[in-house]
């Protein structure tokens, strides 16, 4: 008797289960309509903007135009013979490594510091943390443009140096003083915006381990050790991530400040790749540039999400 | 940074008229065609002109990008004359062979040529130019040094240039002597050239750099000896140079002839004129040659494009009226005597400097050279006039510059 009830429940929970499965698939039909089409517009910019351009460039970095021949045609990797022997594009690829091997950890550590400082209880916090993200509002052309007079000689920078008693700085002009330049400039700029991701990341943590933490008889140090980093480890992961995605592709910076110089101390690859593509003339070889630059890039990244899950 | 300015009223004010958009360099004022634009309209009620300029450094790459994807939307655009060649080898310049005989008649000689290729006519002269040497006469005075003569008989040397510069400074002038385009090809080729050293480019394919040789090493040399001993400025972009002198703070400044215009507006400036200088024991060098234009063959309107080229070119009144407010040299035979016996009438800095421009263009002129490989060698040549301008070993610059041509030109045979 009492299996044959239980045989009933059973079958009876089995059929409740394959009905509310029904139901769920039919309501999932359902919301899958609304939902590609409220997606669709993002998606369709990913297709247009993205991978469309993407796929386009790694086709034509494998194809080749001499000058005075209509048309280009296909070169299979003659593009990325000449680019591997090329030591101009190699100096490129090592600037724009060692750019961003000094940027992008200054960067986030800053805008750390800043983040974690603007989170505690100081006077008019909201101003400074305004006038640390107002750079992010200027377009980095314009504050390039202002940066740009600021390292004239004579400038503000050699004015601000005169007062510590330092002499005038070459800056732009000195090939050992340009990419330190490009960095402040860019960091000026970035620095704001990451550190607006972090202090959201910081207020998302419960008040209750910081308590615990004290009652444990932790300091500041150890606070911020045990407590804040760990659990910062999402927003640091995407400010890490993103940030050096944003460095690898700096441009204009460099079109304005320095053209690449002096002696291509500051030709990041993506100024290689415009000046191959409009001033040299060169598309496909820049295409080629461009494919190796997306290869890198998502090599990083894949490197960085690793390193950064695996810890937890 | 696009600057779009159009003729008067809009593209649908008059049924019927065809709209043609021409793309110019952005370096002088973006009203500066617009006397001009003005004039062909009222004589071509059909055809109505949209006129758009790109910052000068940036036109050359403008054309470039557009003109590679086919963009129909320039009709008529202005061509560096050195880079006629590049621009018809990859097919961006329609071939205006059909208008040699007038063009060889109405344009000044030394202006025609440039716009060829292989034989055929690929573009119009708008303008010519040619470089003097300015000097403030109130520094010079302040120093003690003698003016240089308006007489090419009488050309300075460098050399003197240098020292008169020298003396200049330590009589209080702030700089000694500016290049008005400072890391431009055009300003720099005739150093290389008057110390022997040619023009960079050799080969029977206009392929092959020669920049190593004993002529471009002493030019550059002195070049970045200038800057490293505080005669020229570093760190000034080229925009500032003209403004500098017009301000009273250099003693010379090679620049070209649009400075008389400038020079004569500029408040409290006395200044005069003289011949572009050479090396002394070398031989007389001059840039010149101007922007062109040209037709772009994937144009929608290319008859109507042809009939604005040819009025701002071949027609004297046309011309005359593209350099109203650019102070650039017309290459119309017509509007340029014009031009050259109101300057020799002119008390302004100095009357006969007209007389001296006609024997300037005439014996002193160093063409840009020819080659289809050229943008990629005034690219190149930039970057390494900039690093020998910043303190860079002269030697080490030029021979960078001259394995980085190899190899964009090996890449594009």
């Amino acid at each position: 008797m009492a299996v044959e009830t239980s045989h009933r429940e059973a079958r009876t929970r089995r059929a409740l289960t394959s009905t509310t499965r029904r139901r769920a698939r039919g309501r999932r039909a359902g919301e899958l309509a609304p939902a590609a089409l409220f997606l669709l517009p993002a998606l369709l910019s990913l297709v247009v903007l993205r991978l469309y351009p993407a796929i386009i460039a790694i086709v034509n970095g494998f194809r080749h135009a001499a000058l005075g021949a209509p048309g280009a045609h296909w070169a299979g990797l003659q593009n990325y013979r000449w680019l591997f022997s090329d030591p101009g594009f190699l100096h490129s690829l090592w600037v724009t490594v060692l750019f961003n091997l000094l940027i992008n950890p200054n960067q986030v550590v800053i805008a750390l510091g800043l983040a974690v400082l603007l989170t505690q209880r100081i006077l008019l916090a909201g101003l400074w943390r305004t006038l640390v993200f107002l750079p992010i509002a200027v377009p980095a052309a314009a504050s390039a443009i202002v940066w740009n007079v600021i390292f004239q000689p004579d400038g503000l920078a050699d004015g601000f140096l005169g007062v510590f008693g330092v002499g005038a700085q070459p800056f732009l002009t000195s090939a050992h003083q340009a990419m330190w330049c490009v960095i402040v400039v860019c960091s000026w700029i970035g620095v704001g915006y990451w550190m607006m991701f972090l202090i959201a990341g910081l207020q998302d943590i419960p008040r209750v381990y910081y308590e615990a933490a004290v009652v444990d008889g932790a300091g500041v140090v150890k606070r911020f050790w045990h407590v804040t980093l760990p659990l910062l480890r999402r927003p640091l992961a995407f400010v890490l991530v993103a940030d050096t995605v944003a460095n690898f592709v700096t441009f204009a910076p460099v079109q304005i400040l320095t053209s690449g110089g002096p002696e291509k101390s500051t030709n990041l690859l993506m100024y290689e790749i415009y000046r191959q593509a409009y001033q040299i003339g060169d598309l496909h070889y820049a295409d080629a540039e461009v494919t190796i630059l997306i290869v890198i890039l998502t090599v990083i990244t894949a490197i960085e999400f690793k390193l950064l899950q695996s810890r937890g | 940074m696009l600057l779009v300015t159009t003729g008067c009223g809009s593209s649908g004010d008059r049924s019927g008229a065809v709209t043609i958009n021409v793309l110019a360099d952005g370096q002088s004022d973006p009203a500066a065609m617009q006397p001009a634009i003005r004039l062909f309209e009222r004589t071509h009620p059909d055809i109505r002109i949209k006129y758009s300029t790109v910052p000068f450094d940036q036109a050359d790459t403008a054309v470039q990008s557009r003109l590679s994807q086919h963009d129909k939307s320039i009709d008529a655009y202005f061509v560096d004359q050195p880079r006629v060649a590049n621009l018809a080898a990859q097919g961006f310049l329609l071939d205006l062979s059909s208008l040699v005989p007038q063009a060889k008649r109405d344009t000044l000689p030394a202006s025609y040529a440039p716009g060829t290729y292989q034989d055929k006519l690929y573009s119009l002269p708008l303008w010519t130019s040619a470089q003097f040497l300015f000097y403030n006469k109130d520094l010079l005075a302040k120093a003690g040094v003698a003016a240089p003569d308006l007489d090419p008989a009488h050309r300075w040397t460098w050399e003197e240039v240098v020292a008169a510069a020298r003396k200049a400074q330590q009589a209080g002038a702030k700089w000694g002597l500016l290049f008005d385009q400072t890391d431009r090809y055009y300003q720099l080729q005739p150093l290389a050239a008057s110390a022997g050293g040619g023009s960079g480019i050799g080969g029977a394919d206009r392929l092959h750099p020669d920049i190593e040789n004993s002529g471009w090493q002493k030019a550059m040399s002195w070049y970045g000896a200038l800057f490293k001993q505080g005669i020229a400025p570093r760190g000034i972009d080229t925009s500032q140079m003209e403004p500098l002198f017009n301000s009273g703070k250099a003693a010379f400044i090679v620049a070209g002839a649009w400075e008389i215009q400038n020079g004569n507006a500029a408040k409290g400036l006395h200044f005069g004129v003289a011949p572009h200088p050479y090396f002394a024991g070398g031989s007389v060098a001059m840039p010149s040659d101007s922007w062109a234009l040209g037709v772009n063959p994937f144009g929608a309107h290319r008859s109507q494009a042809i009939d604005f080229v040819k009025f701002a070119t071949l027609n004297e009144q046309g011309n005359a009226t593209t350099r109203q407010v650019s102070g650039d040299i017309p290459a119309n035979r017509k509007a340029f005597a014009t031009y050259a016996t109101g300057l020799d009438r002119a008390a302004k800095p100095a009357p006969g400097i007209g007389t001296l421009l006609r024997y300037e263009l005439a014996h002193s002129v160093v063409h840009r050279p020819t080659s289809v490989g050229y943008t990629q060698f005034e690219d190149i040549m930039t970057d390494m006039f900039s690093n020998v301008r910043n303190g860079a070993d002269a030697g080490d610059q030029l021979h960078d510059a001259s394995r980085q041509l190899s190899s964009a030109w090996a890449h594009l045979k």
